[in-house]
């Protein structure tokens, strides 16, 4: 799984299933808070059609923490103020980039997570293919 | 003369809070679930982040529930509370042809590449007051939402979920403006490099990045308002609805670690552009193209954004609509309904003192007589 791959899950996976994993991380591993989940804000930007210009949109709401584990860091970073999914983020991602035993078995838990948001996409693609719509021009009213 | 403020009323306020409370639950039905709103009044929940500027459903759905269903009171509960959460972070620019589109039209081209899809929409729909809605429970919700999910889960066609903009095939073929490629492209729109009114100060003319961002935070009733004097012929704009869409965009930021970038979530958003009367540049007719995009569906609020956005870039401002200033002063929600909402204030000795004024005018006219 790819980098990019990963954080999608990570930020789209199913929380309690987020929750579950780390917890089996953190059972083994010792794991060091760098920095507690607290809420942030983040400006969103966007470009717009027309002249290609970058804009402030609004502000996002998420929670963001730190910690730390054998030396490697990892980051938890969640929409909303939420921040039991924040620190299993960040504690799996931890434990990722530690290379940690448990890394294989949990990977392939990801991988599952993953294949499950694929479905879901899916889903949400079928349903909304049902809405696809043919408009034909009638004649002009005279 | 200034304004005179007064003291008291302590007792009397905090009775009054209790009032309010009571006057929500006098009823006597069971509380209404702050996730009940964020799922069942998605819409006004998008209008509050949309006007409150803060992208978090479940505490604008909190908001509409402490402001009553009051929108405007409740997007400035949100905006308050926003002004409580240190800025962290900038995205990396959204890019909408990435967006996961829920609900996409053209009202210029029936034929567009990938696709029209109508999505969750009421456009077609008779305003016919649904009687049986007010038996709706728990095993009827659960009854259609199984019949609904019936037969997705196995007969999802895997398709293109992205799709590239209606705008830019009319680009391709030179009917509208060339994409210009701005000095704050160069520093890939970092803090320092895209305006933000809500850190300096507007003043105008304002640049078209601060307009865009002042009218992503404005009311809808208000930027409808004005789009509507242009529409009905207090200007010239006569839009067409290139494409709006509705769906989720990625976001990214920089990652923390100091390489790569970061996904953090999708946010729903919805995106608007309007193709107006040809502009005659140096010679060559074009098309015009205004934009809008807002947090959240809010179809009216895009397309209101768009239309605004294109009547301000006139040259010479002739009608309301058109002048920067006028429209830009009046569409924040919290500014207007703060300021409307301020005369309900005490204002004793400065009506006093206009009394006094009024009454030794008036003797002294009668003297004079």
């Amino acid at each position: 799984m790819n980098s990019a791959t990963l954080s999608r899950v990570l930020a789209e996976g199913d929380g309690d299933f987020l929750q579950e994993v780390a917890e089996k991380v953190l059972d083994i591993a010792e794991v060091k808070v760098i920095k507690q989940p607290a809420t942030g804000l983040v400006m969103m930007r966007a470009r717009d059609s027309v002249e290609g210009i970058i804009f402030n949109v609004g502000e996002v709401l998420v929670t963001e923490c730190e910690v730390e584990l054998d030396g490697a860091r990892g980051w938890g970073y969640m929409l909303g103020d939420e921040p039991a999914k924040a620190l299993a983020v960040a504690v799996i991602d931890a434990a990722i980039n530690a290379g940690h035993r448990f890394k294989d078995e949990m990977l392939r838990l990801l991988g599952e997570q993953r294949e499950e948001l694929e479905r879901k996409r899916r889903v949400e693609f079928a349903m909304m293919d049902r809405t696809r719509v043919k408009f034909e021009t009638m004649e002009a009213i005279k | 003369m200034g304004y005179v403020a007064v003291k008291g009323g302590v007792e009397a306020i905090e009775n009054a809070e209790e009032l309010l409370k009571y006057f929500r639950l006098k009823g006597g039905s069971k509380p209404i679930e702050v996730k009940q709103i964020q799922d069942q009044l998605r819409l006004a929940v998008d209008k509050v982040m949309g006007e409150g500027s803060l992208y978090a459903p479940y505490y604008a759905a909190l908001a509409l529930k402490q402001a009553e269903g009051d929108t405007i009171e409740a997007s400035f509960i949100l905006r308050a509370y926003r002004s409580t959460v240190p800025r962290n972070h900038y995205s990396l620019p959204v890019d909408t042809t990435e967006m996961h589109i829920i609900r996409r039209i053209s009202a210029a081209f029936k034929d567009i590449p990938g696709g029209q899809v109508l999505g969750p929409t009421r456009d077609y729909t008779q305003r016919l007051l649904d009687f049986e809605l007010a038996e709706e429970d728990e095993e009827r919700a659960a009854c259609f939402l199984a019949g609904f999910l019936e037969g997705l889960e196995t007969g999802a066609p895997e398709g293109p979920v992205t799709f590239s903009k209606v705008i830019d095939l009319l680009r391709e073929e030179g009917l509208v403006e060339e994409f210009q490629a701005k000095q704050q492209d160069k520093t890939g729109g970092r803090e320092d490099s895209v305006m933000d009114i809500t850190r300096e100060t507007t003043t105008f003319p304002c640049p078209r990045e601060g307009r865009l961002q002042a009218m992503a935070r404005g009311e809808i009733g208000g930027m409808l308002a004005i789009a509507y004097s242009s529409m009905r012929g207090y200007g010239d704009i006569h839009p067409t609805l290139g494409e709006l869409r509705v769906g989720y965009v990625p976001l990214k930021i920089p990652h923390p670690r100091g390489t790569g970038e970061l996904y953090l979530g999708r946010v729903l958003v919805t995106e608007a552009e309007v193709i107006a009367r040809f502009a005659d540049e140096d010679g060559t007719p074009k098309f015009t193209v205004g934009y809008g995009l807002c947090f959240g569906h809010n179809e009216l609020k895009a397309v209101s954004m768009a239309i605004l956005d294109r009547t301000m870039s006139a040259v010479e401002p002739q009608m309301p609509a058109e002048d920067q200033e006028f429209v830009l002063s009046h569409i924040d929600g919290i500014e207007s309904s703060g300021f409307a909402a301020h005369w309900k204030l005490p204002h004793y000795v400065t009506f006093q003192s206009d009394l006094d004024r009024l009454r030794s005018t008036q003797k002294r006219k009668g003297e004079k007589n």
